[in-house]
């Protein structure tokens, strides 16, 4: 008999959504090393697959199929642990939408596999791709609204069953989470549905580009916020309690990701900068509402280095810095994430600087951008996750996190931190050079600039093989504690106020409020363009498969 | 709601930091000109050929140093393929796509715009030192991407 | 949180003295975020300049 820390077939609905995330997450790290390997000039692919093809298949399976199941297999369990277990309701929206999200999933991956979908996972018209590379795409989206909607109703039956009494922090967040993914999901759902799939099946002969991307990058940028909020969930509720701390501050934890869904979403021309049609104005308000949104990072940042003095300083810590040496580096389950949070801080920089208006013109497209986003999600985000699995896999099968296991895990962590060391700073360096993104193995037909390039592409090469091994170790370490681990029990850690916390303004969770201010930035920030557009419409592009 | 001493000092900080960068970036916009590439003209991809600049791809000179470089992209190169360039002369380089869309950048300058069909766009440089410069496609385009560019020569 | 009592003034001056010595105990907080501050400052003004001069 064993005793998982949620109730059973709760946690067999979370782990169903882990387990497609590993798989996921294991063909895509394939994809990866190839692609390293290809571009490092170690490597020539064979003649039936070709370098687009595992890129796309790369980014769409670590980017949206890996982190959404992985986000929505995690918030399910913390809200079933918080909330006291799901209704049947939410139960059933749960398996509901994993069960869209497979299906579009498969969907998806088969038209990459049959080359007919090397469009990336941003799939920009003109270029065409398969009709159900999209159709896999909405039923992915669509069954993430059916999950979403499952964990929505728990928050309200909480609310509901508990009057006057805040929210659990982790079920707050997790609403908050899936609010800003339903919010921005809207712009990607009404592109796919409204553009891609009537044209892809020929039923309308045109496409208005520029409104097909700018619904893209409406969903885009928050998509990274969604990437990141479960992360920083474990930092503000899991972290705490594994280092025997509690919150620094429940209020400002929620005001925190109340302030990601305000202002990550009318943020996106900044990923538009460098493009015609889009007047400077409208960009430059984007650029304004983007360094908005550091704010809340900048005082998650606070709140985690108060959260460690304060745990340190409990324990006995001297000193300025003392703390720091009393925080539990052996413990793998603090360890990862810790590696992933200090890694944000190039990560977040890196980002201020990309949104800096004309500074774009120095790194768009080119290899900083890729170096970027593999700090921010495929390292920060990332090693939370891995972090987190050290204790949600086992918490959730009834098993435990063996003594071996949590030294290959520290391990796991460093190999992985090391490999994108090596591979992000090749990529921010040849960034700045002007290598660019996207890109086959390709020496220009021997140009200066470009054969001057190959030294680093080789150190970005070594850095992705380090990153494979690091992530064959994660593989193995997640069927382990899946399937292998001695039975068993652990924490299911959520940390808890500190005594004389005040109490939390019930203004945080007037969800109407916030809904509205939000709808009234995305309605400052697109409403004009967004009406131009369509009204205006630029000459229309034939459809064309060029790959 | 209870902000820490500290915590109000450093939000103060890290606001008016971010501040003083939008100032910044407006000053050197507005003022200096210097905007991200936002060309708001347009030209139907299927009638690139036909409608001026486009019509004629090359360098016109438009004034006292001061060049206009017509250069459309398409899968999987730009036109002219190679161009000689004054040395100090300042080109603004105008550029739309035949089909779907491409990048267009020039490394060690700041020139680094989409090209998207439909739309027109445009950027501008000085060439102070002489050399062998390439422009590069920096958006995927498809199956030939990686070998996508021209070159410029610069004496 | 369910039980937060009517605190009399006395608790709520007890309260504040135990926040005021709390304050005092996050200087090494202060100090990594102004060192992270200044990383932020130095790394941004490092593009600027290579855009100015690229300009």
């Amino acid at each position: 008999m064993t005793t998982t820390a949620i109730p059973k077939r709760d946690a067999k609905m979370s782990l169903a959504y882990l387990t497609v995330a590993f798989l996921a997450f294991g063909i895509a790290a394939l994809a990866g090393l190839l692609q390293g390997l290809v571009r490092g000039g170690v490597i020539e692919l064979p003649d039936w697959v070709n370098y687009y093809q595992i890129l796309t298949a790369h980014g769409v399976l670590m980017g949206l199929i890996f982190t959404t199941f992985f986000i929505i297999g995690f918030l399910y369990s913390g809200i079933s642990k918080t909330t006291g277990g799901l209704s049947d309701f939410s139960f059933k929206a749960g398996w509901i939408g994993w069960a869209m999200m497979f299906f579009g999933t498969a969907m998806s991956v088969a038209t990459i596999v049959l080359n007919d979908a090397s469009v990336m996972y941003t799939f920009y018209a003109p270029m065409q791709a398969s009709p159900w590379f999209y159709v896999g795409a909405a039923l992915l989206v669509v069954g993430s609204w059916a999950a979403g909607i499952g964990m929505i109703a728990a928050y309200i039956r909480y609310r509901k069953n508990n009057p006057g009494k805040a929210s659990p922090l982790f079920t707050f967040m997790s609403v908050a989470t899936m609010t800003l993914w339903f919010i921005a999901t809207l712009g990607v759902a009404s592109e796919v549905l409204f553009q891609l799939i009537p044209w892809s099946f020929g039923w309308v002969a045109d496409v208005n580009v520029l409104l097909s991307r700018m619904l893209f990058w409406y969903f885009g940028h928050p998509l990274v916020y969604f990437w990141l909020m479960p992360a920083y969930i474990a930092w503000y509720v899991c972290i705490p309690k594994i280092i025997g701390g509690k919150v620094f501050s429940d209020s400002l934890a929620r005001l925190a990701f109340i302030l990601l869904v305000l202002f990550s979403i009318p943020v996106g021309f900044h990923h538009q900068l460098m493009e015609p049609g889009i007047s400077s104005s409208w960009k430059f308000v984007h650029v304004i509402l983007t360094l908005a949104v550091v704010v809340p990072s900048l005082l998650t940042a606070f709140s985690m280095f108060a959260v460690f003095e304060t745990s340190g300083r409990r324990l006995g810590a001297k000193g300025l810095f003392g703390w720091f040496t009393k925080l539990p580096w052996k413990d793998v389950r603090f360890f990862a994430p810790m590696v992933g949070m200090l890694m944000f801080i190039p990560a977040g920089i890196g980002g201020i600087i990309n949104a800096s208006n004309q500074l774009n013109a120095v790194i768009h497209n080119t290899l900083w951008v890729v170096g970027h986003f593999h700090l921010t999600v495929a390292t920060s985000v990332v090693l939370t996750f891995f972090g987190l699995t050290y204790w949600l896999v086992p918490a959730l099968t009834g098993r435990t996190l063996t003594k071996w296991v949590n030294r290959l895990g520290i391990l796991q962590t460093l190999i992985w931190s090391v490999g994108m060391l090596m591979m992000s700073g090749a990529m921010h360096y040849m960034g700045l050079l002007g290598a660019p993104r996207r890109t086959d193995y390709t020496t220009y037909m021997d140009n200066a600039t470009a054969l001057s390039w190959v030294p680093y592409y080789k150190l970005m090469a070594f850095g992705g093989a380090l990153l494979f091994i690091g992530g064959l170790l994660m593989i193995g370490i997640f069927v382990y504690l899946m399937w292998f681990a001695p039975k068993g029990q652990v924490e299911y850690p959520i940390a808890e106020a500190e005594d004389d916390a005040t109490p939390t303004p019930k203004i945080l969770e007037n969800w109407k409020l916030w809904i509205g201010i939000a709808a009234l930035l995305i309605l400052l920030a697109y409403g004009y363009p967004i009406y131009d557009i369509i009204q205006n419409p630029p000459p229309s592009s034939p459809a064309l498969r060029t790959w | 709601m209870h902000l820490h001493k500290f915590e109000k000092i450093w939000l103060a900080f890290g606001g008016l930091t971010l501040i003083a960068f939008i100032i910044i970036l407006a000053i050197n916009a507005f003022s200096h000109g210097h905007h991200p590439p936002s060309d708001l003209n347009e030209v139907a991809p299927a009638m690139v050929d036909q409608t001026a600049p486009f019509d004629k791809p090359g360098l016109v000179k438009v004034g006292e140093n001061k060049y206009e470089l017509n250069m459309p992209a398409f899968t999987f190169g730009y036109a002219p393929g190679e161009q000689e360039i004054p040395l100090g002369a300042e080109v603004t380089f105008r550029t739309t796509s035949k089909d779907v869309i491409h990048g267009f950048a020039i490394p060690g300058t700041n020139v680094n715009m989409m090209v998207v069909p439909g739309h027109v766009n445009t950027a501008t440089t000085t060439f102070n030192k002489p050399g062998d410069y390439m422009i590069i496609c920096n958006e995927y385009c498809g199956a030939g991407h990686h070998m996508m560019m021209a070159k410029l020569i610069v004496k | 949180m369910a039980q937060v009592p009517k605190r009399t003034d006395a608790e709520v001056q007890q309260q504040t003295t135990r926040k005021v010595e709390g304050e005092t105990s996050l200087r090494g907080t202060f100090v990594s975020v102004m060192i992270l501050g200044a990383l932020i400052i130095i790394s941004w003004l490092s593009i600027f300049f290579l855009f100015v001069e690229r300009q």
